[in-house]
């Protein structure tokens, strides 16, 4: 291996590194508006790795990728998500289910899941980029983990899009992306759930007056 | 020149760091006044407060015992021999032969001990709660600072100092490895939580309610207390030392001739200048953390440092 | 082209109705449209029954005897439920329950979810599927929170948070897949069609396909209603309107087991149909069993055929599970059959719900004498979801559960056991329920007479198919079926 390979590689696991960091700041802050800031660094950092992949590999679809990403993950779905806060001004404390100490010990036990699971897997690939597929989906298990320990609707929004982050990557590092119709097609797809999701958390404020998922207890057996 | 080596080096370093330690302390104090608005106290104001405790006479308590006159001498001896451990000027460490990396972590912790159990010997209520909360903020932060350190020796191949240093300056590309950010992340808020500053404790205060460090050495007074006192600096010293060198060592001498010594000298300088003003900056963005939400802190300091080292040993 | 133009043709309808303010011409755009779909998708149908399968856009469709099936079953019901919105949407509208501009949305919403599903079974390329299928989520999230009050609202929320999670899951099966394609083909641009996929799956890494298999069983799983995923599909199926309830018991849950089915494939090519097997038999055994208590204390009817279509989805993967001749001919004609009944069921809630105005069974008595036509038509369906002979649900049922017992697997054994003992359990339950809605008298007495025209229409026109099949099978469905058997099997 060259040494401008090992640098590109390692530079790239750096990137990888600071996203997971950014997103054990969503579990671990307790105000709202930071979770979203962490979201839009991460996803800039993303699309910053996405453009490294696309000018180390030469492979140019990747920056048309990198260019929707932008815009949508960091521009868009950040200022829609800051625009629903502002509409249904609520109380901006992140509720959990799970105590703080508690939610960070099984967010270590999950990256830590995420590096074991796939060490196997790593013994078999090349050098490159080595770090990547641990880093994404461990993203992808913190997403999931905040999805379900977490009582405000915004949150679980975050959580789900940490998912999809995760997994763009897992698919931007083992395969250079997928084929370019069906990134756009999964971009379309994120952008049009959250906004869909957005006009609901304003409704649900609307109707039951909170946004605490726990609250949406009508319906019963 | 090996003799030369065997005392010059050492005695350099002493002079440095003993030196230093002051100036560092009286920086900070002033940057942070500056950047308040204020003009405040001189950079070489802690040099007086030396003195001037110095020639003071020391108060104790009659219901202390031994401890609490050993305290003093206990902590500034073990931050001396904590001197002599760490590359300085040049990554060839003087005390090389006694011991490493787990030593520095051990005699950080003796000085420690020391200083929680003196401040439970005067019997003060200010004295015991301090010292318990010291004791707590060193449960989470000493494995963090044990772990993220094992990394880099897991990455660099030696737990002693002198050889990460000088493995480092060879091959630079070590350092790009993500585990050492990771790594890096946490010795950066250990540090914060080892020097007593804010977010984790407020060096200025003497509120009961916000003191940690302070509340340890409230009862000291005269030489004891300007004994303490200049230790405390010296430890911030050593800490920056330690993060500069291991993660940042160009420059740094490999033979004791005088041009390199100096020019390794001068970097220190201001790589430790620059790092001083970054705790300023920390201090000014941050408020003090709640007492029980300090864990919540050092708990992230120690995930992060577990998983520097995992993801080490995993990923490679 | 000619398969392009099938899709065309329900995203015209639902950009012309938008843009019609009166209900009374908009309901005839949205029957027009639907009729056209159908018979289009009839024509499109008979020219890939004849050349076994059908290619278009450069291999970017894709039709085989599987798709055929599925988007037969996508546009039939969906002309029946374009049908019978027309007339319940207009009694809804007369009651005031929602503004007309807001029924332009909802024709807009329905003929886009029309065209998603067909979207999802005529594509070739897997990450197209995902995206299809993501789309039916959000096509439809709308629909179920249609009356825009407090339960719809939370409906409809849990609907769009589970249902996303779970797709969201099923993507890192397709990211899995597309690895382990790209490093047996090489770097190509169709490494995600499934018909090329198919021809290679024996060099793909069989622990990689393993796990991305598991990924879209309980992705998909989740939008298909497989338990322990299904705790969206009781409140979302309950809380959406009739019409659209019937789209999601029959059509919806069927197309994401296509999606299933096609890894399924895959996957058996790949590593032997026993893991893919084994798994979708435990997932549909599961979803049987989960759905007995829930049926048999149910007070709300329309979760009451929400939790049956929860059981019946189990019966179809448990029938693929089997993958024996019988199981897999049983387990699509039972796509079909279910389909069909269930809409027929829900239509009949719907007008129970026009006539009654409540969703509580213990309110509503008497029906076979207030509206009649209904009353008969719930009976047979009551009558035929359980599957009672001689209706086209025991039929396939019983090729199911005979091709379990005789795979001679204990497991198998032991799941069409305990799965003879739930049906019997589901039946008196149904029984139980229903029946004191159908027969009895009520206080106070509703005025007599059914509501609209053209409910009776659509009912009529999914009847006329329940009693067909369960009669006899003609020949092209048989032929269909068998083909499926090959091709499932051909792996």
């Amino acid at each position: 291996m060259t040494h401008q390979i090992i640098v590109n590689s390692r530079t790239v696991d750096i990137l990888a590194v600071l996203m997971l960091m950014l997103t054990i700041v969503l579990i671990g802050s307790s105000r709202l508006r930071v979770c979203i800031w962490a979201y839009a660094l991460r996803s800039f950092v993303l699309a910053l790795v996405s453009g490294l992949i696309a000018y180390f590999s030469g492979i140019h679809h990747i920056y048309v990728a990198t260019g929707v990403s932008i815009a949508l993950k960091v521009i868009v779905i950040p200022g829609f998500l800051f625009y629903i806060i502002n509409k249904i001004k609520i109380k901006e404390d992140v509720e959990s289910f799970i105590n703080y100490t508690l939610s960070l010990l099984i967010a270590c036990g999950l990256i830590l899941i995420a590096y074991y699971s796939t060490e196997s897997i790593l013994k078999f690939e090349n050098v490159f980029m080595r770090h990547c597929l641990p880093v994404s989906l461990a993203i992808t298990l913190l997403g999931f983990f905040v999805m379900i320990s977490r009582k405000k609707a915004i949150t679980q929004i975050l959580g789900l899009l940490a998912m999809e982050d995760g997994l763009f990557f897992a698919a931007l590092s083992t395969s250079y992306g997928m084929p370019l119709v069906v990134e756009l097609g999964v971009f379309f797809d994120i952008l049009v759930s959250v906004i869909i999701m957005g006009i609901y958390v304003y409704r649900i404020k609307e109707t039951f007056d909170t946004i605490d998922t726990d609250s949406l207890r009508e319906l019963r057996e | 020149m090996d003799l030369a080596s065997k005392i010059v080096l050492p005695l350099l370093q002493l002079i440095v760091i003993v030196g230093l330690a002051p100036l560092v302390k009286g920086f900070i104090n002033k940057i942070e006044a500056r950047l308040q608005n204020r003009r405040g106290a001189s950079i070489f104001q802690p040099y007086y407060n030396i003195v001037k405790l110095l020639r003071k006479d020391a108060v104790v308590s009659e219901t202390a015992s031994w401890i609490f006159r050993a305290t003093p001498y206990v902590t500034f001896i073990s931050i001396l021999i904590i001197a002599l451990l760490v590359p300085v000027l040049s990554s060839a460490v003087p005390a090389n032969f006694t011991g490493d990396v787990i030593l520095i972590i051990y005699l950080f912790a003796l000085g420690r001990f020391f200083l929680a159990l003196s401040s439970l010997d005067t019997g003060s209520a200010f004295g015991g709660m301090g010292g318990m909360r010291e004791m707590m903020v060193s449960t989470m932060a000493e494995p963090a600072l044990m772990l993220s350190v094992f990394t880099v020796s897991l990455a660099t191949g030696s737990t002693n100092l002198g050889h990460i240093t000088s493995t480092i300056v060879d091959q630079s590309t070590i350092l790009l490895n993500p585990s050492l950010f990771l790594a890096f992340a946490a010795l950066a808020i250990v540090i914060i939580a080892e020097a007593g500053r804010i977010p984790v404790d407020n060096p200025f205060t003497h509120l009961e309610l916000t003191m940690i460090h302070e509340g340890m050495i409230l009862e000291f007074s005269g030489r004891y207390l300007a004994l303490i006192e200049w230790a405390s600096s010296m430890k911030i010293l050593l800490l920056l030392t330690i993060l500069v060198n291991t993660f940042l060592p160009w420059g740094i001498a490999s033979e004791m001739t005088f041009p390199a010594m100096l020019i390794s000298f001068a970097l220190y300088v201001v790589k430790i200048g620059f790092f001083a003003f970054l705790i300023v900056i920390l201090e000014m963005s941050f408020a003090k953390l709640r007492i029980f939400r300090v864990p919540n802190l050092l708990g992230t300091a120690l995930i992060l440092s577990i998983l520097a080292i995992i993801s080490l040993y995993v990923v490679g | 082209m000619l398969i392009f133009w099938l899709l065309i043709i329900p995203m015209v309808t639902a950009g012309i109705c938008v843009f019609i303010p009166k209900h009374s011409v908009s309901k005839y755009v949205s029957i027009a449209g639907s009729f056209i779909t159908f018979v289009y998708n009839i024509v499109l149908n008979c020219i890939a029954y004849k050349y076994h399968t059908l290619q278009g856009f450069d291999g970017f469709f894709y039709l085989d005897s599987l798709s055929i099936l599925s988007t037969q079953i996508v546009s039939l019901v969906g002309f029946a439920a374009a049908l019978y919105s027309a007339g319940y949407m207009e009694e809804e509208l007369h009651d005031g329950e929602f503004s007309e501009k807001r029924l332009r949305w909802y024709y807009f919403l329905f003929h886009m979810f029309i065209f998603t599903m067909l979207s999802v079974c005529v594509t070739n390329n897997l990450g197209i599927m995902w995206v299809a299928i993501e789309a039916t989520t959000l096509a439809t999230t709308f629909l179920v929170g249609f009356y825009n009050k407090k339960p719809h609202h939370e409906a409809a929320w849990k609907y769009i948070i589970i249902c996303t999670v779970g797709i969201t899951l099923a993507l890192f099966g397709v990211i899995l897949t597309y690895h382990s394609a790209k490093g047996a083909l090489g770097d190509i641009g169709y490494a995600l069609n499934w018909s090329e996929l198919l021809k290679e799956a024996d060099r793909f890494e069989p622990h990689l396909i393993r796990l991305a298999f598991l990924f879209i069983l309980v992705g998909y799983g989740t939008k298909a209603g497989l338990a322990p995923m299904h705790t969206w599909l009781p409140d979302a199926h309950s809380q959406a309107p009739s019409p659209i309830s019937a789209l999601f018991s029959g059509v919806l849950l069927n197309c994401s087991m296509y999606g299933i089915i096609r890894y399924h494939i895959l996957a058996s090519k790949c590593v032997g149909a026993d893991y893919s097997g084994t798994l979708l038999m435990i997932f549909g055994f599961i979803s049987i069993l989960v759905s007995v208590p829930f049926i048999m204390v149910q007070k709300d009817f329309k979760r009451l055929l929400a939790f049956s279509s929860i059981e019946h989805i189990g019966i179809i993967a448990l029938g693929f599970g089997f993958g024996g001749m019988y199981g897999i001919y049983g387990a699509s004609l039972h796509a079909f059959s279910h389909a069909v009944v269930k809409s027929l069921l829900f239509f009949c809630a719907g007008n129970f719900f026009l006539k009654y105005k409540t969703r509580e069974m213990d309110n509503i008595k008497g029906a076979i004498k207030i509206i009649p036509i209904t009353g008969v038509m719930f009976l047979i369906g009551i009558f035929a979801i359980t599957g009672t002979p001689p209706f086209n649900i025991f039929l396939s049922e019983f090729l199911i559960l005979a091709d379990g017992f005789s795979s001679g697997k204990p497991l198998a054994i032991i799941f069409c056991s305990l799965v003879m003992i739930a049906l019997v359990l589901i039946f008196v339950g149904f029984v139980y329920n229903m029946f004191k809605m159908i027969f009895g008298s009520s206080e106070p007495i509703p005025e007599r007479g059914e509501g609209s025209k053209f409910t009776i229409v659509a009912m009529g026109f999914l009847l006329f198919f329940v009693l067909v099949v369960s009669i006899y099978v003609p020949p092209f469905l048989n032929k269909i079926l068998q083909d499926i058997y090959n091709i499932v099997r051909n792996a």
